[in-house]
Formats: C-alpha cells, sequence, structure tokens
C-alpha cells in the first residue's frame, strides 16, 4: 500500500521527490485540518480537536515506521541535495512525533486550566514536530535555516502563548530577541562560507557551497582559512544556542519558567534533540576537516556547560528552572558524545541518541506530574510545593521519583545507560579530563535531584498541611506516565529493547 | 563594489544590536527591524553586486545573459524578508499584548522571572 | 542449579513488592511472614555450600547488552556465598525485629519496601560477576539506604545526614564506574571471574595507578574509611533496625567486599597492599579514639563498626595468608555480635526511652533475655575464648606476629585497636545491664522485649558462642572457600579449632594483654565522658566532616553568586552578554588567524549609490536615537525603502518588489500599533547607554570587516549558473529567481510559507478570543 502510494507520488514529482517527506507533510496537513475542525465542530464539540490532533499523530507515526525499514539501509537524497534521509533521521522522526504526542497530551491537560484559544496550540505543535523532522534531515544549509526557522518562530509564539500570564509574555519576548540574535549569528555564520567557498582562488572553490557534501570537500582542502573557521563557529555558536550550552544558556532558566510547562517539556526535550542532531551532522559533515580547530572549542563549551547547569541548579527552589538548568547540564553529558563523534568514536552518535531517548521518557514523566499538579498560574512551582507529594498522590510521587531518578542516573533506570554509554564512548575518545568533570556534575546532580525526591517523600513534619497543589490523575494520565516510567525501566534494564544500540 | 555596502550592513547591525539593549519594549522591534534589514543586505552581497544585471531569461533566449546578478542569494533573500516580516508582525502584537498585561514599556518591570 | 541465584533474588524483590499490602492487612506481624523470604533463600544459598567448598562456582549468565560486552552474569564462589549468607541469614531476624521495633509505625509497609529492597540490591551485589552489574546493585543499596536513613524524616538533622551518606557514597561510587570502565578497556572484559585472572595484565598497564585509586574511592567511600569515615556515625540517624543491619552487618562491608573480590588481581603490587593497610589502620585508631568519648550507645556501636572496617581494610593489606583467614573470621563474627547489640541496644531504647550510657545501669532483671544476648555479643567482640570473636583476634596477633621491620607498627595498631575495642564493647554491651538499677531517671518504665524483638539477638549471639566452640562447619564450607577466592588461590584444609588456638605463644600473650587493656579502658570510661565534649568540640573544625561542610556550602554560596551575576533576569543583560561573548571571540579569532588585510577599493561607486547608503546610515542611526514615534518610523521607513533601491539598483527587481511590499506592511503595523503604546522614552543612564554603544559599534565593525574579507573577490557561483541555463528548459520559467523559489528549491519556499503562517498563528492565538478550559481539571 505504501509502495503504490509512494510510486504514485514520485510519478507525479520527477525531480522533487514529495513523497519522501511524506510524513512531514502529513503534519502540515494535520494541522490544517485541526484549524477547519476548530471552525466546523460546534463549541461542545471543541474537545474533538486535541484528539484529533493525537490519534492523527499516532496513525502517521505508525506511517512513517513503514518508512523506517524501507530507509534504515544507506542514504538517501532527495530534493537535489536538499536534505538527506538515514537512519538516524528516520529514528529521530520517530522521537520528534512521540514528542509532539506526548506535548499535545500535556497541552491539553494545561489548556483545561486556562483561558485560552486550543486549536492554534496543536497546530503550531504540529508544525515545530515536522519542521525538526526537516531540521534534521537537511543537508543544505539554506533548507538547515528554513526548518530553523519555522521551528523557532512557532517556539517563540508557543512560549509566550499564556497571555494572561505575565510570566509567559516576558519569557516569549526573551527568546525571541535572543532567538532573533543568534539566528542572526548563524546566518552571518552561513554567508560567510558561502562567501569563502565560492572563491575561485581558493582550492576545491564549490558550485554549490551551501551543500554539506560539496562544503565538506571545501573545507578540508582550506581547514586553515580564518574565514572558514570563523563562519564555522558562528554557525556552531547558533546551534550552540538552541542546545543551551554556555555562553548561550542565558536564556534557558528564564525562558523555561515562563512558558506553559508543556512548552517548557517540548524545548528541553525535542529541540534540544533537534539542535544535537544537527550539530553531529555538522561536525560530521562540512566541519569534517576542522576537527582540530574544534574539539578543543567544544570541549571548553562542554566543561563550562556542564559546571554551569549543575552549579546553578543546587540553590534552585523554582522547579521549572530547576528544570531548565539540569538540562544545560544534560547539554553538557550530550556534547561529550558529540566530542566522541569528532575524535572518531562512530557508535556515539548511537550513545546520543540513546540518551536522548532516555532524557525524553524521564522529562516527560517530570513534565507530566508537574502539569497536572500546576495550578492556574503554573510557572511559580516551588520545591516547597511538593512537600509530601508522594503521601498525597503515591502515583504521581512514584512516576516522578523515577523520572528525577533517571536524569541522576540511577541505575536500574534509563538514564543511567544513557550516561554509561557516553561515558565509555567520551573514554574511548580519550576525553579523560572532561570526563572527570561529567562525573564532578553527575554526584552535583544526585544533590538537586535528590532534594525533590526527598521533598516528595519526606516531610519537615508527619502533621504538615500539606498544600493542594494538585488536582488528580485520570486514567489516561496514568496511562501515559505509566507507559512512560515502565519504558525508563524496561530500557535501563534491558538496553537491547531500545534498537538503538545493538 | 561591495565595501560601501558591508559599511552599511554593520551599521545596521550596529545600531539593530544597539536597541535590543535598550529596556523600553518598543525598542526591541526597531531593533529587530533593523537587524532583519541588515539580514537580508547581508545575503545579498555575498552574492556579488553587479549594477542593473537582473537574472531574467530574455523573451526570445534560453538563459539570461552573462554577466548577472547572482540569483541563488537573491532567493534566499526572499525568503528572508518574508521571515523577517512574520517575524516583525508577531513581535508588535506580542509587545503591544505585553504592555497591555504588565502596563509599562520597561523590561526591566516585567522582572518576573527573577530568582 | 544456577537459577537458584536468579531465584533467591527474584524472590526477595517481589516480597519487597509485596510488602506494604501485607502490611495493610497484617499489621506489624506481617514481619513474620516477610521474613521466609531471606530465610528460604538463605536455605538454597546453604545448599550449595558443599559443591562450593568441592571448588566449584554457580554461574547464571544472560546476555545483556553487547556494545560494552557485557552480559547480566551472577556468580556464586566462595567469598559471594560468604556474604550472601550473611545478607539473607541476619536479613532474616532484622525482618522480624523491625515488626516489633516499628510496632503501630504507620509507614512500616513502606519501610519493608525499602528494607527487602535493599536486601536484594545487597544480595544482587555479592552475586554479581559483571562489573557494570555490581555498579547497578551497588547504586541500589545506596538508594535503599538513603531512604531508610532519613525514614524518620521529621527532623532537618535526619534528612541532613541521609543525603551527606548518599553524596558521599555517590561521589565514591561514579569515581568506582570510571575505574570499572578503565579496567573493562584494559582487559577487555567486564568478568570479575575474568578479571582476577588477568592480574598481571592490570598491574602491567599504564592504567594501573588511576584504576586503583578509582576503585578505592568507591571502597573507601562505602566502607567509611578516613577521610570519608563520619558519614557512617551520621547515619546512625535511622531507625535502629536499619544501623543494625545496613551499617554494621551488611552494606557498610560492600566496600571491603569489592576490595577482597579484587584483591586477586590487585595484590602484589606494593601500592594496593600499603594504601589499604594505611588507610585501615588510620580509620581503626580514629574510630577507637573518637569511641572512647561517645555516650550514646548507638554511636559507640557506630564508632566500633567503624573501628572493625578498618581492621577488615588493614587486614586485607597486610595480605599474607594468616591476615586474610584472620579476616574472613573477623567478618563473620563481627557481622553476628554487631548485629546483636545493635539490636539489643534498639531494644533498650525502645523500652526505655534512652541511649545514654550514663544513665542506663542495671537492666539485667528486666530485661533478662536482652541482657543475655548483649552479654554473648559482647564478650565475642571484646575476643574472650570460647567465643568465635577470639579465634579472629588470635589470627590477627598471628598475621601481626609474622611482620617485619616497620611493618610491626600495624601489629602494635592491631593492639591497640582491639585493647580500646573491647572496652567499648564492655561499655555498650554489659554496661547498660549491670550496677544499681535507677529506673528512676530513665523516661519510660522498662520491662523486657516483645518475642520479635529477643529473638534475633539471641539466635546471633548463641551462635556466635557455638560456631567458636565447634568452627569446623564454619571454617570448612565458608571461611575456607571465601580464602581461595580473595587469595586467588585452591581451597584448603583450615584448622581453626579453638584448643589449637590456646597455646602458650605470644599471640595469647598479646591477647592478655588486650584483655587486660580492655577491662582498664572499661572502669575507666566515666573519665573519658567527663572531658568528651570539651574534646569533640576542639577537633571538631578540623575533622574532614568540617571539610565536607564547607565544601557543601561554598558550592551554595556559589551557586547564588552564579545566579545573581549571569541569570540576572534581565534581557538587556543577556543581550550584551551574548553580544559580548561573539565579539570577545571575533576579535581573537582575527588577531590569532591572521590579520586585518583587505583591499578595499571605493573608487568604483556611482555617487548615486553612495549617497544612498550615506542617507540610510543617518536613518538608521535617527531611528536609534529618536524621541518621537513619527521620526523613528519615518527613518525605519527611509532604511526599508533604501535597501529596496539597492535590490532594484543591483538586478534584483523581484526583490526590490516585495521589499517594497513589506516595509510597507511593517510600517503599517506600526502605526496600529503605536498609538496603543506608550511615547518612547529613554531609561537607561547615560554610562550604559555609552557602554552598549561602544559594544554594539564594535559588534557592526566586526561584522563589515568580516563580510570584507570574504566576499571581495569576484564570484563564479557556477550553481547559479546552472540553475540559470536550466531555469528555462526545465521548468519553463524566464525569470530565475521565480524558478529558483517555486520549483528548484520548492521546499524552502514551502518553509517560508509556513514561518508566515506560523507567525499569523501565532497573532491571532495572541487575539483572538480564548475558550475556557472545560476539563474535569479547571
Amino acid at each position: 500500500m505504501n509502495k503504490l502510494l509512494i510510486e504514485f507520488l514520485s510519478g507525479y514529482t520527477a525531480t522533487n521527490q514529495w513523497a519522501a517527506i511524506l510524513p512531514e507533510i502529513m503534519m502540515g496537513v494535520l494541522a490544517l485540518c485541526l484549524l477547519a475542525a476548530e471552525m466546523v465542530l460546534p463549541k461542545n464539540r471543541q474537545a474533538w480537536v486535541p484528539r484529533l490532533a493525537i490519534w492523527g499523530q499516532v496513525l502517521i507515526l505508525m506511517i512513517a515506521f513503514g518508512f523506517v525499514g524501507r530507509c534504515s539501509i544507506g542514504e538517501f537524497q532527495y530534493f537535489s541535495g536538499l536534505i538527506t534521509q538515514t537512519d538516524v533521521t528516520q529514528i529521530m522522526r520517530g522521537f520528534f512525533l512521540v514528542s509532539s504526542i506526548a506535548v499535545c497530551y500535556l497541552g491539553h491537560i494545561y489548556l483545561s486550566k486556562q483561558t485560552l484559544p486550543q486549536t492554534e496550540f496543536y497546530a503550531l505543535v504540529l508544525i515545530i514536530s515536522a519542521g525538526m523532522m526537516l531540521l534534521v534531515q537537511s543537508t543544505h544549509f539554506v533548507m538547515l535555516f528554513v526548518a530553523l526557522e519555522t521551528v523557532t518562530v512557532a517556539f517563540y509564539v508557543l512560549v509566550a502563548y499564556s497571555r494572561t500570564s505575565q510570566f509567559s509574555l516576558e519569557a516569549g519576548l526573551k527568546y525571541l530577541i535572543l532567538g532573533a540574535l543568534s539566528s542572526g549569528i548563524l546566518l552571518f555564520g552561513i554567508v560567510l562560507l558561502y562567501g569563502i567557498a565560492g572563491n575561485p582562488e581558493l582550492l576545491g572553490a564549490s558550485r554549490d557551497s551551501l551543500n554539506y557534501g560539496e562544503l565538506m570537500n571545501f573545507v578540508i582542502l582550506n581547514m586553515n582559512n580564518m574565514i572558514v573557521k570563523i563562519g564555522a563557529l558562528l554557525v556552531i555558536a547558533g546551534v550552540c544556542f538552541k542546545i543551551g550550552a554556555v555562553p548561550f544558556q542565558i536564556w534557558v532558566p528564564d525562558v523555561y519558567q515562563g512558558a506553559p510547562t508543556p512548552v517548557t517539556a517540548y524545548l528541553a526535550v525535542a529541540s534540544k534533540a533537534a539542535g544535537f542532531i544537527v550539530l553531529i551532522e555538522l561536525v560530521r559533515g562540512p566541519f569534517f576537516g576542522l576537527q582540530d580547530f574544534l574539539v578543543p572549542v567544544l570541549s571548553v563549551i562542554a566543561a563550562a556547560t556542564i559546571l554551569f547547569g549543575n552549579i546553578a541548579a543546587v540553590a534552585q527552589r523554582n522547579v521549572k528552572r530547576l528544570m531548565g538548568l539540569s538540562g544545560i547540564a544534560h547539554a553538557g553529558y550530550l556534547l561529550l558524545g558529540v566530542i566522541a563523534v569528532m575524535r572518531g568514536v562512530d557508535w556515539a552518535v548511537y550513545a546520543v541518541i540513546f540518551y536522548l531517548v532516555t532524557y525524553l521518557l524521564a522529562s516527560f514523566a517530570v513534565f507530566g506530574v508537574m502539569s497536572i499538579a500546576a495550578g492556574e498560574e503554573d510557572a511559580n512551582q516551588e520545591l516547597d510545593h511538593y512537600e509530601s507529594f508522594a503521601r498525597k498522590r503515591p502515583f504521581l510521587g512514584g512516576v516522578l521519583a523515577c523520572g528525577l531518578g533517571s536524569l541522576a542516573g540511577i541505575p536500574p533506570l534509563g538514564g543511567f545507560i544513557g550516561k554509561l554509554f557516553l561515558f565509555v564512548a567520551a573514554f574511548q575518545a580519550e576525553l579523560y579530563g572532561l570526563l572527570i568533570i561529567a562525573i564532578v556534575g553527575v554526584v552535583i546532580s544526585i544533590y538537586y535531584y535528590f532534594g525533590w525526591i526527598r521533598e516528595c517523600y519526606f516531610s519537615s513534619s508527619s502533621t504538615a498541611v500539606v498544600k493542594d497543589i494538585s488536582c488528580g490523575a485520570t486514567s489516561s494520565d496514568r496511562f501515559l506516565l505509566g507507559a512512560l516510567t515502565v519504558a525508563s525501566i524496561v530500557i535501563g534494564i534491558l538496553p537491547a529493547a531500545l534498537p538503538i544500540i545493538r | 563594489m561591495e565595501s560601501l555596502i558591508a559599511v552599511l550592513v554593520g551599521v545596521l547591525f550596529a545600531t539593530g544590536t544597539y536597541c535590543l539593549m535598550r529596556r523600553s519594549i518598543v525598542k526591541l522591534v526597531i531593533g529587530v527591524v533593523l537587524i532583519s534589514q541588515g539580514a537580508n543586505l547581508l545575503v545579498f552581497t555575498t552574492g556579488g553586486l553587479l549594477a542593473g544585471r537582473p537574472a531574467l531569461v530574455p523573451a526570445d533566449g534560453v538563459a539570461p545573459p552573462a554577466p548577472f546578478g547572482d540569483p541563488l542569494p537573491q532567493a534566499m533573500v526572499l525568503t528572508a524578508i518574508v521571515i523577517g516580516f512574520g517575524l516583525t508582525a508577531f513581535l508588535l502584537a506580542l509587545v503591544t499584548r505585553a504592555h497591555e498585561a504588565v502596563g509599562d514599556d520597561d523590561i526591566n518591570a516585567f522582572n518576573n522571572t527573577d530568582t | 542449579m544456577p537459577t537458584i541465584l536468579i531465584l533467591s533474588l527474584a524472590i526477595i524483590f517481589l516480597t519487597a513488592c509485596l510488602a506494604p499490602t501485607l502490611v495493610r492487612y497484617l499489621g506489624d506481624r506481617a514481619g513474620w511472614l516477610l521474613a521466609f523470604a531471606p530465610f528460604s533463600a538463605f536455605i538454597m544459598l546453604v545448599a550449595q555450600a558443599g559443591m562450593i567448598e568441592a571448588g566449584e562456582a554457580l554461574v547464571y549468565q544472560v546476555d545483556w547488552f553487547s556494545v560494552l560486552d557485557t552480559s547480566f552474569s551472577l556468580r556464586l564462589d566462595g567469598l559471594s556465598l560468604l556474604m550472601a549468607l550473611l545478607v539473607t541469614g541476619i536479613g532474616g531476624f532484622i525482618v522480624i525485629y523491625a515488626g516489633g521495633y516499628m510496632h503501630g509505625h504507620p509507614q512500616l509497609g513502606r519501610f519493608y519496601l525499602y528494607l527487602l529492597a535493599f536486601m536484594g540490591a545487597m544480595l544482587g551485589l555479592v552475586v554479581s560477576d559483571d562489573l557494570i552489574l555490581v555498579f547497578v546493585f551497588w547504586e541500589l543499596t545506596s538508594i535503599s539506604s538513603y531512604l531508610l536513613i532519613g525514614f524518620n524524616h521529621e527532623q532537618k538533622e535526619t534528612r541532613w545526614k541521609a543525603l551527606q551518606a548518599l553524596l558521599v557514597t555517590g561521589l565514591g561510587a561514579m569515581a568506582m564506574l570510571v575505574g570499572f570502565i578503565l579496567i573493562g578497556t584494559v582487559t577487555g572484559s567486564y568478568s570479575l571471574a575474568e578479571i582476577t585472572r588477568m592480574g598481571d595484565l592490570l598491574q602491567g598497564s599504564p592504567w594501573f595507578t588511576a584504576i586503583v585509586i578509582l576503585i578505592l574511592g568507591g571502597a573507601f567511600t562505602k566502607s567509611a574509611q578516613v577521610p570519608f569515615h563520619f558519614w557512617l556515625p551520621n547515619a546512625m540517624a535511622g531507625p535502629t533496625p536499619v544501623s543494625a543491619y545496613l551499617h554494621s552487618a551488611t552494606m557498610v562491608k560492600a566496600g571491603i567486599y569489592l576490595m577482597a573480590r579484587l584483591n586477586p588481581s590487585f595484590a602484589g603490587s606494593g601500592l594496593w597492599e600499603y594504601t589499604l593497610a594505611i588507610f585501615g589502620s588510620l580509620t581503626l585508631l580514629l574510630a577507637m579514639f573518637l569511641g572512647l568519648f561517645q555516650k550514646d550507645v548507638k554511636s559507640i556501636l557506630a564508632y566500633t563498626t567503624l573501628g572493625v572496617l578498618g581492621v577488615l581494610t588493614m587486614l586485607l593489606g597486610i595480605g599474607s595468608e594468616y591476615a586474610i583467614k584472620a579476616m574472613v573470621v573477623f567478618l563473620i563474627g563481627h557481622a553476628l555480635y554487631k548485629a546483636t547489640l545493635f539490636m539489643v541496644v534498639g531494644s533498650i531504647d525502645h523500652e526505655t526511652g534512652t541511649r545514654d550510657v550514663t544513665l542506663l545501669r542495671g537492666l539485667r532483671k528486666l530485661m533478662p533475655i536482652s541482657a543475655l544476648a548483649g552479654g554473648l555479643a559482647a564478650l565475642s567482640m571484646s575476643g574472650l575464648p570460647p567465643f568465635f570473636g577470639f579465634i579472629g583476634k588470635e589470627l590477627i596477633y598471628k598475621a601481626g606476629v609474622k611482620l617485619n621491620g616497620a611493618e610491626l607498627i600495624f601489629l602494635v595498631v592491631a593492639l591497640v585497636g582491639n585493647l580500646i575495642m573491647m572496652g567499648l564493647a564492655l561499655k555498650a554491651g554489659v554496661g547498660p545491664f549491670f550496677g544499681k538499677p535507677n529506673h528512676a531517671v530513665l523516661p519510660k518504665k522498662p520491662h523486657e522485649a516483645p518475642l520479635a524483638m529477643w529473638l534475633g539477638p539471641i539466635v546471633l549471639s548463641v551462635a556466635g558462642l557455638v560456631i567458636g566452640i565447634i568452627p569446623f562447619w564454619v571454617t570448612e564450607f565458608m571461611v575456607a572457600p571465601a580464602l581461595a577466592a580473595i587469595r586467588g588461590a585452591e581451597i584448603a584444609h583450615l584448622d581453626l579449632a579453638l584448643w589449637n588456638l590456646v597455646r602458650p605463644n605470644l599471640p595469647l600473650l598479646l591477647s592478655g594483654v588486650t584483655v587486660l587493656g580492655g577491662f582498664f579502658v572499661f572502669l575507666n570510661r566515666a573519665r573519658f565522658w567527663a572531658v568528651a565534649d570539651r574534646v569533640l568540640t576542639t577537633i571538631q573544625p578540623y575533622g574532614a566532616e568540617a571539610m565536607y561542610g564547607r565544601i557543601f556550602n561554598a558550592t551554595i554560596w556559589f551557586s547564588k553568586a552564579q545566579t545573581r551575576w549571569l541569570q540576572t533576569g534581565r534581557l538587556h543583560d543577556y543581550v550584551f552578554l551574548i553580544v559580548m561573548t561573539t565579539v570577545g571571540f571575533l576579535t581573537w579569532a582575527i588577531v590569532s588567524f591572521g590579520g586585518l588585510n583587505f583591499s578595499v577599493d571605493w573608487a568604483a561607486y556611482d555617487l548615486l549609490i553612495i549617497c544612498l547608503v550615506i542617507i540610510m546610515i543617518i536613518a538608521a542611526l535617527v531611528a536609534v536615537t529618536g524621541r518621537s514615534y513619527i521620526t523613528v518610523l519615518v527613518a525605519l521607513g527611509v532604511v526599508g525603502f533604501g535597501v529596496a533601491l539597492i535590490f532594484a539598483y543591483y538586478g534584483a527587481p523581484d526583490l526590490a518588489i516585495t521589499q517594497l511590499l513589506v516595509e510597507t506592511l511593517t510600517v503599517v503595523l506600526f502605526m496600529f500599533v503605536v498609538l496603543r503604546l506608550p511615547p518612547l522614552k529613554t531609561i537607561s543612564g547615560r554610562f550604559t547607554r555609552l557602554r552598549d554603544g561602544i559594544m554594539a559599534t564594535a559588534f557592526g565593525g566586526l561584522i563589515t570587516i568580516l563580510l570584507l574579507k570574504a566576499v571581495n573577490i569576484q564570484f563564479d557561483h557556477a550553481i547559479s549558473d546552472q540553475l540559470a541555463a536550466m531555469s528555462y528548459p526545465e521548468a519553463k520559467g524566464k525569470n530565475v529567481v521565480n524558478v529558483i523559489l517555486v520549483d528548484f528549491r520548492a521546499l524552502d519556499t514551502m518553509g517560508e510559507i509556513v514561518v508566515v503562517t506560523v507567525a499569523a498563528l501565532g497573532i491571532a492565538a495572541l487575539v483572538k478570543s480564548g475558550l475556557k478550559g472545560k476539563g474535569k481539571r479547571s
């Protein structure tokens, strides 16, 4: 059936193979359908919009997984080199779909407590998901920039979505300004590379210098050119903004706190993941020749990121900021994997993806609990509000503890195996100094993750008046959160259950 | 040929960045507008500047007569212009909304996300 | 039957999961039922003793994950069996005891869950053969121990102490994990059984020193060796069954176990032996010194535990056959008497309401069974014949007298340590039961503890006596195989009968000295208490714990300071920081990679363009400094239309048209919005504006310079030529730019459209009326 469809579509679009991005197109169409549904459905039937969004994505996920088998054998280029599909991009398709499904669900919880327009939220989540899928597939800087802007602009909107909350508006404004600045820096880097790589006086000057492959050849031949180095670094700086690496981490805590919790989760998980895959593709592709130059730079960034994130999180009491700051630390660990890739440890790519998957499972569990526990203004959740949480809500408390434990890398949860893989990869890449810093970071992180668990399970007095911050979990909440937690545990015990690292 | 335009790009970026460092939220919009103009020119400049030679295929020909302005950066600039416009429009709406919600145009008055 | 291993693990973990339910229905009688799990595991394991004694090992293995070549493998040899029997055997009695001790506690179910989960983790730890698996169980013991120490979490103090234990052991565990990865890389295997056969390979590797240090980082923190000793006495904040089980009999031995397990690989290097012996003896001496001044019975026991851990480490370091033999015997003996003593102390605390030795006295009439158990255990701990503790102590002296030269210092250390330990044993186990009763000062009126609380102590303490008198079974089936595993040698027969040890020789003389000295310490106990507070407060600021506290507080302080400096919450600071970083980096790059040489050809410009650019620059400056909206909007308009003119001039009519359109729309939107905004004003001070101005100018200047460097050469973009050439024939379009947009780069154009759509959706979301959430939640 799939095959027929592909043949049919490719018959009509000989050069542009639109069929190759069928899942992305379907996401776009689904987004449009949601907007149409809002207009068609009567006021009392609007609850169908989130259902349509979620089940539609489940369907797309199933169709997309039909593609995994087909494309996992090798590399396929489409749109005259604008995008390239590999096994990594296929896995990431699934990753983004799962996260956008989860975000839609959390969004449903969130929006039911607010007086806000609903449909736009889901439509934007879908567009972002599709944008990120294209982002990780792009092997051309023009494509990269456009996909990145699509995703980023949509995130500006989502961050500021809660228009009645000062927190959200402020976060949106901050994210937009800093994001625009970083996009400017990224664009400047691209332009420098384009300018220099088109210079016919230089060896290997390219005909299509924004294509990853062409640029890679050029860079290898001109690895000492100053403009090449600066251009590459500016591009990487732009990506570092997205993944929240020092010194571009500065927006993270404020934006994470102000954004609606589902959006925070989306930023923390999917946006960061997309940034990392892009970074890996850049350092494996166009910047392959610059390893000697980039490895020290990225190492410094990784060390600073790990230390900054962990140390800043220690004294943090607001849980959303805490997740943001600890997310910075996770970005630091993931950078270890990226550097390992640059040092020739090829399987480190899969270590990074594995880590991202465990991070997804744990983060959505934690953010899910936060969404349910949140009151009308969800930016003000403090650690103190979670006092004796587990006693009141044993199920949610357990989910939260497992999620935080996995983030802290406690065996036998998935996060532990993720860290193990990353550290082994870093070890094989001989990054001993970074490894020590990462270890110190992990120990510090035990303090604040367990500080939160401690709030949940221990209380300062047995008769404490427990502040009622939470509504109960519905059965579908339980299903989703339970599934995430079970998946975390299963992956921790049987890493082979996830067909990423074989 | 590009030196003068390069200076102009630098000025636009400098003034734009300066505006982004202001506390008045309206200045932020001005900054974004200036930077996006600068970015458009920046991309355009890398294509090489050739006066008065559009990349148009004459009515009776099959290819534009060389030399002509590089069409690829021009296509990118079109993209950039449109993105910049979308961004500016949304930012305007956001700033208005934020001003209504906070009742002040000083970004420091927002400071809710202080630790 | 290898499945025995997985079965015994499963039974304990499953029981742990069932515990809360059982407690809900049975109350504190559930303990009796729950104890079946450890006892049945104990029986299953005991049944394997014959096979182990014959020199075989029980191996259970399934594939786990192949990247690291690790497998889920469990292995039972002599050492594992010994540890596993201690874990399950003592564990069973602890479970029963806890039912009595925690009588009526509302959270008893959760307590059992944690306790049994700990037991499973500990059992898993000692039977794991894979290093990664060892680490997994190791961390599980840390976590469950954290939950157990912090169980009485009402006091802030308790929670702090629980966290301290977790952080200290967590730091060590992470170091150990790196050590494991190093071992795996050097030997190519994560299997302990294989690694212990590759001692030469490990010791020859350049990583050897690092491996030893990292592994010891894990072992020393877990087994509370100097300078990480401080968490163990603090961990006594947990309920007494926890102290009895985790912090004396089992968990703290995990570090000892690991060192013993890896001993065959590391022994013979010198580094290993001396490090262990020196740190072990330091721990012993420090623990005994501090123990002298303690007044809380539980603290006294905690410090003796610390001392015993020091002795065990020291013996492992000495490493001779006698020393290892002494270590194994001492380990068993200690587990039996220390668990007993803790439980007895718990009973005393439970019944009298105090643990202060200066108040407790003459309880033997009221608590006869506890008194008997405590007395037996204390005598065993004192090392008096015919108790099992005596055999252990004799072996220590036997090992000690074989030492030569400077190493004899360890004998002296052992003597001093044993002597004080005996004094402390009597102080804790005998003191409270003898003397003139003074029940009036006790908070509660004491009577004998219930059955659940004296069963374990009496069984374990009597066991210590029985195996002292007839040690054959224990030495043949437990000590000898364990000895073989630790030394990496064949299993040999041991002759540890009591009557062989009681001969007039130097070790026996040393024992006599110990006994005399021990009594001396016991009788003078009050003198130490008198100065206790003064001594302890004097040395406290120099101790390791104070250091830990300082590091901890410094981290918190630094965290807050960092946040205050960097995360100010002000957008303009953030922008400034990012621009400053970029400027700094670009300057560095330009300076270090090759200067500012580029040529500028100013002559080739039309006057028209020169004028246009100058006007635009002025307009941009006006847009920044303008004070009224009209001025600013006009200036922005000039910039925008100027850009359009430049597009038009340089052969891009499409761009010019689009730009004009967009510019017009922007200005209109601006006008529309401006009416709702307050007048423009200057908020920042003069200095800030100057600072920002300099930074922005530097940024713009660098962009200009780089742009000039990148593009001051004539281009030859063949791809564009190609696209231009293909434009009409392939796509039937005469405007190349348009063809690129809608055909060759259609995907980009899609993206561009999406961006505008997104912006429109965003504006809609900000402006349109919201739908009140109707969920059940609101």
